[in-house]
């Protein structure tokens, strides 16, 4: 029997669409109601301003990474 | 890295999300594709996917498939038992 959902259909880059995955791990698989495909998920409607906002954190995180790298590596190559 | 941060800005602006409705579990392949058909001319059908036999439609598209399915079992019925 056909079933109809209620759900936020979230479409983006198979990158982002892997980030969303572990927010929602990190979230006890309380986000993500059915994944669709590399690039389309259905989620809980309530939870897409938080996943934007978690998605925001987590590049953030990756840019300063980035920069610590490359100041670790400018630290390195000065000791020499 | 100002690059790297445009394309991360991108990325996050690439995201796109839609209320609705996922519908599955359709009894047979031919429910499903004249759903996916029907919602497709009305305008409402934002994602389908055959092999699963699973669509997504607007939330104005809900009430329309749903009108839509009732007609089409009351004509089967109608077929099965002629007045």
């Amino acid at each position: 029997m056909v079933r109809a959902i209620s759900g936020a259909l979230v479409q983006c880059d198979p990158s982002i669409t892997a980030l969303v995955l572990k927010i929602d791990k990190e979230n006890n698989n309380s986000i993500i109601i059915e994944q669709l495909d590399d690039t389309h998920l259905v989620v809980d409607p309530s939870r897409v301003t938080y996943i934007k906002r978690e998605l925001n954190n987590k590049l953030a995180e990756n840019i300063y990474s980035a920069l610590d790298d490359e100041a670790a590596a400018a630290a390195a190559a000065a000791d020499k | 890295v100002v690059d790297q941060i445009r394309l991360w800005e991108l990325e996050l602006d690439r995201i796109q999300s839609s209320i609705g409705y996922l519908f599955k579990d359709f009894s047979s392949i031919q429910q499903y594709l004249a759903i996916k058909k029907y919602s497709d001319e009305i305008g409402v059908l934002l994602w389908s996917h055959d092999n699963s036999r699973r669509l997504f439609v607007t939330s104005e598209g809900k009430q329309q498939i749903a009108d839509y399915m009732m007609r089409r079992s009351n004509k089967a019925s109608n077929r099965e038992r002629p007045k």
